[in-house]
């Protein structure tokens, strides 16, 4: 998979494992909160990324984590803009924010306006559209996560 | 009972009935559908969907009048003849909501 | 009125353009129809019955003459010569061609107006008071906080993907004219003597499947804390709200499901929380005032003088239809889309301009839309009353009804809706063409409303008399009830009993009202004669009637 950012396509280089899985030696290794939590028992230092659902809250997360992802079923689960929204400004996570499900190129800015910093995105994508609506707006009345906002 | 194929056409969104591998404005001119017929117009129906040609591809009750199908269920009498309120856009003339 | 700085217009134009991108991409094949569908809805556009049908902003329910003018010419070029002003203030165009969308909203945005969250699961079109800044009794202009929630939601980037439809009314007077009971937020602008400018917040209102009123979550908000206290409101309803059932997705549900209060304690920790933030989101004073000078009219001086005048239907017109000003000298006009018999709602091409003319004659060019469904002149001189009445006339638009038995709100229906169990509009033809003025003019006010189906677009939970469509073994049928009212003593109207055929609603709407004539007491309105007499005695004679 690759990831959609402000800055065009990137490599995804995060490693996912599962539950049950052994972990890696190496690499960018995210687990669900549920192993997190287990994590002390098996070498909690490998462990660089969480995956949430959108249902999860965000406080309390550990600080020093390179990455948190959202997981999101289906595109009209709005929940995750206010979970990147909170986890970056209020938590003040510095870590890179991504979300993976089904979501529109439509949806980038939105996103990235919220705090998201990659949308994971199959390999083959055609990053055109996804550009497009990111450049779309040169301004927005409100202020976000990510940018200023004219009036508000 | 016979049923009619029917969609709506997905550039300008009017509704649109199946007439021997072509879309009609009129129910009036769609071809009935027998169980056997209904299988094989659905899949060409699909397959408009599928190239975007129309949306909301499915089936109507019929009844035929006069050998012309006329939807059972005043809905869809509605959605083939226009607004009952409005006899000036109504499309076919000689059929009663 | 507010106007459109380099700022907005860009912002428009550029959702012009993005539509026009996903239009294309739909057609391509792009995009499948079930990802467009939340897209052309966040711009207005469904899928209807007979086609599309896009739904048009009237941002609070203002619009310029010119504006209106620009809707006339949009019905003829883009669909088929008319509208359909709705209940949130809005107007409807029943044929547009997807491919054609594009351009007609580039159109639109010619003359500052857009289909932006006119749909969808998002914060929709914000309404209020149709005689805002026109009438005798407001605090300030509402519109001036409209127009601020109006840029804060749009495009707003954390809630554009809520668990269900969002919409917000504001009211600046006493006498709530924007049913703000009845919204999912209601904001009452409120100058208090000790703490100064700012509003009442009330949330969890809303119609359809089962109708609440909303709950009061907060008695003061001061002025420059309006946004950051909605922004709390939404985030716990984004957050919190159904996600699992689209029919308990409102914010209503989740209102009424926490409980009032565990529901504020939960928006009241959010705010501060967001307070304690750097830079909460809120306007700056000078924002207010910015924006608050577009809404201050300076009215030219009139004279004191009205016009006496014997044309034939004026002074019953005058006496109902005309609203009072907060300048003496002046009124508010309501032009009335109920003609008798005739679709309640609907203005045709040419009717549109004849009011853009007259409200450049009379008026301020200016007009309102009221969701009531009708059409509004304000700041019309009262010399001018007569002369205004003779033009009306002309355009068939003259009908002296407003909150008459006659003038019935109604949604589209089965006529035209996808959702509807049953026709509306010819119910409300059969029992409009029944009244004439003089016997109107014994009923009092009365108001009628119809919806198709339980989503309640015609607003039936809340009319003196509610009549819902429903599907009974395929046929139409409609439930009756009655005692419902949507200002400040706002009530959710009690069912009669059992459905009723069409055939059989005019004659069940003479008993009711027979009824009330015969028990109420002097001024009573229905829901109040309901209160103090109980259903029983319109029973007996609806069902009494009916089946004789």
């Amino acid at each position: 998979m690759a990831l959609f950012t402000p800055e065009g396509l990137v490599e995804d280089q995060a490693i996912r494992v599962d539950d049950e899985a052994p972990l890696p030696k190496e690499g960018l290794v995210m687990v669900s909160v549920a192993r997190w939590f287990d994590a002390a028992k098996e070498e909690p230092g490998r462990i660089r990324g969480l995956v949430l659902r959108t249902d999860d809250p965000v406080d309390g997360l550990p600080p020093d984590l390179d990455r948190i992802e959202f997981e999101v079923e289906r595109f009209t689960d709005g929940r995750v803009f206010t979970q990147a929204r909170l986890l970056r400004r209020r938590h003040g996570f510095r870590g890179v924010i991504s979300v993976t499900g089904p979501f529109l190129p439509d949806q980038a800015a939105h996103l990235f306006r919220c705090g998201v910093d990659a949308i994971v995105v199959p390999d083959d994508v055609d990053p055109e559209p996804w550009a497009r609506t990111v450049a779309r707006f040169p301004r927005y009345y409100q202020s976000a996560a990510r940018g200023v906002g004219v009036r508000i | 009972m016979s049923k009619v194929m029917t969609a709506q056409r997905l550039h300008d969104g009017i509704v649109v009935f199946w007439r021997d591998g072509e879309w009609t404005e009129s129910v009036l001119d769609a071809t009935p559908l027998d169980e056997a017929a209904v299988e094989m117009a659905m899949a060409e129906g699909r397959a408009d969907q599928a190239e975007n040609l129309v949306i909301d591809v499915g089936l109507i009750d019929v009844q035929l009048q006069a050998d012309k199908p006329v939807p059972t269920r005043r809905r869809e009498r509605l959605r083939a003849l226009g607004p009952s309120v409005r006899a000036d856009l109504v499309r076919a003339q000689d059929m009663e909501i | 009125m507010y106007q459109y700085d380099a700022i907005d217009q860009e912002i428009v134009d550029a959702r012009v353009e993005e539509y026009r991108d996903q239009v294309a991409r739909r057609l391509s094949g792009a995009l499948t129809e079930e990802e467009f569908r939340p897209l052309r809805l966040m711009n207005g556009l469904y899928l209807q019955l007979h086609g599309y049908m896009l739904r048009v902003a009237i941002p609070y329910g203002t619009l310029s003459s010119r504006q209106l003018r620009a809707l006339a010419e949009i019905s003829r070029r883009y669909d088929k010569g008319y509208g359909h002003f709705t209940t949130r203030q809005n107007i409807q165009f029943n044929w547009p061609k997807l491919v054609e969308t594009p351009d007609l909203l580039a159109d639109l945005a010619k003359v500052e107006m857009h289909a932006i969250q006119t749909s969808g699961n998002c914060i929709r079109n914000v309404t209020t008071d149709p005689f805002a800044g026109a009438a005798a009794d407001e605090v300030e202009d509402p519109r001036i906080t409209c127009e601020i929630i109006r840029q804060w939601s749009t495009l707003h980037p954390e809630f554009a993907f809520l668990p269900r439809k969002f919409k917000i009314a504001v009211t600046a007077s006493p006498h709530d004219r924007a049913a703000i009971a009845v919204h999912d937020i209601g904001v009452r602008v409120v100058d208090d003597p000790e703490e100064g400018p700012g509003f009442e917040i009330w949330a969890g209102g809303g119609q359809g499947r089962a109708a609440y009123l909303a709950a009061l979550v907060r008695r003061f908000l001061p002025r420059a804390r309006l946004l950051s206290y909605l922004e709390a409101i939404m985030r716990v309803y984004n957050r919190y709200g159904r996600r699992d059932n689209k029919y308990k997705a409102r914010i209503k549900i989740l209102v009424n499901s926490m409980g009032a209060e565990a529901f504020t304690e939960e928006v009241e920790r959010e705010w501060q929380q967001i307070l304690a933030e750097e830079a909460p989101v809120d306007v700056p004073q000078g924002e207010w005032d910015r924006v608050g000078a577009f809404f201050d009219l300076e009215l030219p001086p009139a004279q004191e003088a009205e016009a006496d005048d014997t044309h034939p239907g004026f002074a019953r017109w005058r006496d109902v239809n005309v609203v009072p000003h907060r300048r003496a000298v002046y009124a508010n006009v309501v032009i009335s889309l109920k003609p008798r018999g005739g679709i309640p709602g609907d203005a045709s091409a040419s009717q549109m301009e004849g009011v853009a003319e007259l409200a450049d004659r009379f008026g301020q060019s200016e007009i309102r839309v009221t969701h009531q469904q009708n059409l509004v002149l304000p700041h019309v001189r009262r010399r001018d009353l007569s002369a205004l009445h003779r033009a009306l006339v002309e355009l068939d638009l003259a009908t002296a009804n407003l909150d008459q038995a006659s003038d019935i709100i109604a949604c589209p229906g089965m006529d035209y809706c996808t959702l509807a169990n049953a026709r509306s509009i010819p119910i409300a033809q059969s029992i409009s063409a029944r009244f004439d003025e003089s016997r109107e003019a014994e009923i009092g006010k009365l108001n009628i409303k119809i919806s198709g189906c339980i989503n309640a677009c015609g607003h039936h939970h809340v009319g003196h008399i509610g009549i819902l469509g429903i599907d009974k073994r395929g046929e139409e049928s409609y439930q009756l009830a009655i005692g419902g009212s949507h200002d400040e003593n706002a009530a959710l109207a009690k069912v009669l009993g059992r459905a009723i055929s069409a055939e059989e609603v005019p004659a069940a709407i003479d008993a009711i009202i027979e009824v009330w004539m015969g028990h109420r007491l002097e001024g009573e309105t229905l829901p109040r004669t309901v209160q103090r007499v109980g259903l029983v005695p319109f029973k007996e004679k609806v069902y009494g009637f009916v089946h004789a």
